[in-house]
């Protein structure tokens, strides 16, 4: 049961982590700030959901190398969508 | 069924259960179905002459109370794997059914969400948010659906497995767990995408 | 104790078996109906291109009259046969029967390995198939008809097609997808744990290989149009607008709808599948065309290791294409400059396999078999294909020609005489592996030959009618159009050949048939190739590279995997 206060630990980050994204969402930073401020601290649970609750710390390179090809091709389509469409975004900047 | 190689043993030179990496595959997979999504929302907000003042229209409140129900059910999930690992199977069926709990606690929340909105005259045509609201938290929930069927299975008539296969069984836990999880990853995104920015 | 039961039990057995050679010819039947389904429509089409405006004899009026009155296609209904043409043959046809019967049935057996990773979610795959595929054939049913919006469904056109048609065609490819993401994974798991002691990776065939990166093309190409097809379904019923643009009227009525969508949003995420969809299309065929070569010339394959390395970057590459398909949406020209230097790029992995396999044949003992025919037909098929494919690449050439019959030509040539043939190849070669009998050489020549001059004689006018400006998906072939006119008779010319392509099939499932019963009886390699697929049953163990033809010194000309170092081969 050693790994149990592991997870309680990061249970505990992962509260703390959702009062903070709440708490600076009320700040009412300008846009760019938010949605950076966001998207960091969702990356930074996520990653501990990830390394310790679905055990991918420690887990074996075969799982690794197809994981990070679809990061890679996520970041793709993100970011080439993106970059062909951008002459016709008129909106105002986010 | 286990005549297959490498079911329930690991592969030497892999490390891995065909299971375990069956589960990272069909991941991957949701990674970019979700990916996707993300992306067609980024596009679409950002393309907009103007895009409604997205904590206005949901509930923060009822969606952080969702959060804090969906990351104790992940933490719930892998209790219970551990407490099989550990050959608790009453510690299991008391964290697995706490899972099940929160998970359906989870979409009683979403419905009042989706019947708030509905009561005011807001649905998906209204506008591109509310119509990337309910159809990324729609998708979302459908995938809750699927991960409390599995578990529900996992707890009532799978468990006699416990009996036969412990360790086969333990790792299917853990397989689900994994899926689970990622359904907790989704949210943890959707969260502040949806709600707060 | 099969043969006690009466054949319709038998028949269900099949449909409930979780062993991946019951599935792989499961899926080999379906998708060979679905591949007549669909060359049936565009036989149809056929008829409307050559003769505008007249009655299809015999068989016009069994299409009702809603779609062909009098028995003359209605433009609406041209659309609908182009639409389910492109989206059966694709879908439902050519890879279910590359992957799904081809990969299904070999892949474990030139592994070493007992069954799929996951046979009952093998058996699932192809259900979900089977269901998306008879969703698509209903569709055409319903009041409307089936899906008339090409086999790429762009928005805001295919968002707003009224009648059901589309909504089930978007049904169907979840169905469908849904499917593909569970046999991709199933594959991938299979072929990285279930290798046999002594396969590593680089004595795997081929074959398996092309498999194994087709896989992963599938598993993180197709949710992105699952994506799409689920944004298009809630503009369709639930009444949003995420492909609908401000301002948009049809038929001089302003559009009830939000607005503030992105129609280029639907081409994004339909191509982010499209093109690595196209590689789906012809990998496998490049791994059925590595096997009967090198079996054929009694050589290894020149190149092994290159060609690993090429499928692997082919795979990786055809990831950041896309773009390509959307060169006159009015990108920025740096973006287009990307997009043209990775086509340009992806280009060096195919050629070298390509030039790979004709290098193979090089110094060989070439048997001329009918697969090795229709193997060898393949390399410079592929290559006019590929070729021609340059030119759509690069966008100061594309722009004259995107949306000509130029691309139909392109495309058709890697896929009919390319991808179809391998898979012919495929059919003729490992028939005897299937059921014992060897298929019957006189009748495959015949359908070889033919089938070769007629698939020529459909394609290339189409380059020349693309050249000259003629648009794709007229349903009158160009007839109203001044540029058109003076290549308009070739569009009799192709509809002959596509009758005369489908007379030639009959001499394929005529011998398909035939050899079931009658076929001479093979013993368990014929063609004394050295793949796993073709030894006995029985503990596999691989000790050797897949492709150890002509050794010197070795008693045989030919030297099977799995045979012991220190054992004499069979002396058949």
């Amino acid at each position: 049961m050693t790994h149990v206060r592991g997870y309680i630990a990061v249970f505990g980050a992962l509260l703390a982590l959702t009062l903070v994204t709440v708490g600076v969402s009320y700040l009412q930073l300008p846009v760019a700030s938010t949605v950076a401020l966001g998207l960091s601290i969702a990356a930074i649970k996520a990653t501990l959901v990830v390394l310790f609750f679905m055990h991918l710390k420690g887990e074996r390179p075969m799982i690794f190398w197809p994981l990070a090809l679809t990061v890679f091709l996520f970041a793709a389509l993100f970011a080439f969508v993106f970059w062909t469409e951008a002459d016709h975004i008129v909106g105002p900047p986010l | 069924m286990t005549s297959i190689p490498y079911t329930t043993d690991v592969r030497p030179d892999t490390g891995l259960t065909n299971p375990k990496l069956g589960i990272w595959l069909f991941l991957a997979s949701e990674v970019m179905l979700f990916g996707s999504l993300f992306s067609a929302y980024a596009l679409l907000r950002s393309g907009a002459p103007s895009w409604p003042d997205q904590s206005a229209i949901v509930s923060v409140p009822l969606a952080t109370l969702n959060t804090v129900i969906l990351i104790s059910s992940s933490v719930t999930m892998v209790l219970a794997w551990a407490a099989l690992t550990a050959k608790r199977v009453d510690r299991y069926r008391i964290f697995m059914g706490l899972t099940l709990l929160l998970g359906a606690a989870f979409l009683v929340v979403k419905a009042i969400e989706y019947s708030d909105k509905l009561a005011l005259g807001l649905v998906p045509a209204t506008n591109n948010f509310l119509g990337l609201y309910f159809t990324l938290t729609g998708l979302h929930a459908l995938h809750v659906v699927g991960g409390l069927v599995v578990n529900a299975y996992l707890l009532g008539p799978g468990a006699r497995m416990w009996k036969s296969e412990p360790e086969r069984f333990t790792n299917r836990v853990e397989v689900a767990g994994i899926y689970w999880h990622f359904v907790d990853v989704v949210w943890i995104f959707l969260f502040p995408v949806l709600y707060l920015l | 104790m099969l043969g006690a039961l009466s054949a319709p039990m038998r028949f269900l057995k099949y449909l409930i078996s979780t062993d991946h050679k019951v599935i792989g010819l499961l899926y080999a039947v379906t998708s060979l109906c679905f591949l007549l389904v669909g060359f049936t429509l565009v036989i149809v089409m056929r008829w409307q291109l050559a003769y505008p405006g007249e009655p299809l004899p015999f068989i016009g009026e069994l299409f009702g009259v809603a779609n062909t009155p009098g028995g003359i296609v209605l433009p609406e209904f041209y659309n609908q046969l182009g639409a389910m043409h492109g989206t059966i043959m694709v879908f439902l046809g050519v890879v279910p029967l590359a992957v799904g019967a081809f990969g299904n049935y070999l892949v474990p057996l030139q592994i070493g390995a007992p069954d799929m990773a996951f046979p009952r979610l093998n058996l699932a795959s192809y259900w979900l198939y089977l269901a998306g595929g008879l969703v698509m054939l209903v569709s055409f049913f319903v009041p409307g008809g089936a899906a008339n919006n090409g086999w790429t469904s762009y928005a805001p056109l295919s968002d707003l097609a009224p009648g059901h048609g589309q909504t089930m065609w978007l049904g169907g490819m979840g169905l469908i997808i849904f499917s593909s993401l569970l046999g991709a994974l199933n594959f991938i798991t299979t072929i990285i744990q279930l290798r046999a002691p002594g396969l590593t990776w680089f004595r795997l065939p081929f074959f398996v290989w092309a498999q194994f990166i087709t896989a992963f093309l599938l598993l993180l190409a197709f949710p992105a149009l699952q994506a799409a097809a689920v944004l298009q379904g809630m503009d369709r019923l639930a009444g949003t607008s995420f492909f609908l643009p401000s301002g948009l009227a049809v038929s001089g009525q302003a559009l009830d709808v939000a607005g503030e969508g992105n129609a280029l949003l639907w081409q994004h995420l339909f191509w982010f599948l499209g093109h690595p969809e196209v590689y789906v299309l012809i990998l496998p065929a490049m791994g059925i065309v590595a096997e009967v070569i090198t079996n054929n010339t009694r050589k290894p394959l020149w190149g092994y290791r290159l060609m690993v390395y090429s499928v692997f970057v082919l795979g990786f590459l055809s990831f950041i294409v896309w773009a390509h398909h959307m060169f006159l949406t009015g990108m920025g020209t740096t973006i287009s400059a990307f997009f043209q230097a990775t086509t340009m790029i992806i280009s060096i992995p195919s050629v070298i396999i390509l030039s790979s396999l004709m290098l193979s044949l090089y110094g060989g003992s070439i048997r001329f078999t009918t697969p090795m025919l229709f193997a060898l037909a393949f390399l410079p098929m592929f290559g006019i294909g590929g070729l021609t494919g340059l030119p759509l690449g690069l966008a100061a050439t594309d722009v004259p020609l995107h949306d000509t019959n130029y691309v139909v030509g392109h495309f058709h040539y890697l896929v009919a005489p390319g991808t179809i043939f391998a898979l012919f190849a495929g059919i003729y070669y490992w028939f005897p592996r299937v059921t014992g009998r060897m298929m019957n050489d006189t009748l495959g020549r015949i359908h070889f030959v033919g089938s070769l001059i007629c698939m020529n004689l459909i394609f290339m006018p189409m380059f020349i009618q693309g050249l000259a400006g003629v648009n794709r998906r007229l349903w009158d072939g160009g007839e109203q159009y001044a540029h058109a006119q003076g290549v308009l008779s070739l569009n009799v010319t192709m509809s002959m050949a596509a009758l005369g392509l489908a007379f030639f099939q009959l001499f394929f499932v005529a011998n398909l048939f035939a050899s079931l019963r009658g076929g001479r009886v093979a013993d368990s390699n014929p063609w004394k190739a050295t793949t796993l697929e073709w030894s006995s049953a029985g503990p596999v163990r691989a000790y050797r590279d897949p492709y150890v033809y002509s050794l010197p010194g070795a008693p045989t000309d030919f030297v099977p995997q799995n045979q012991r170092p220190d054992e004499r081969p069979d002396a058949s």
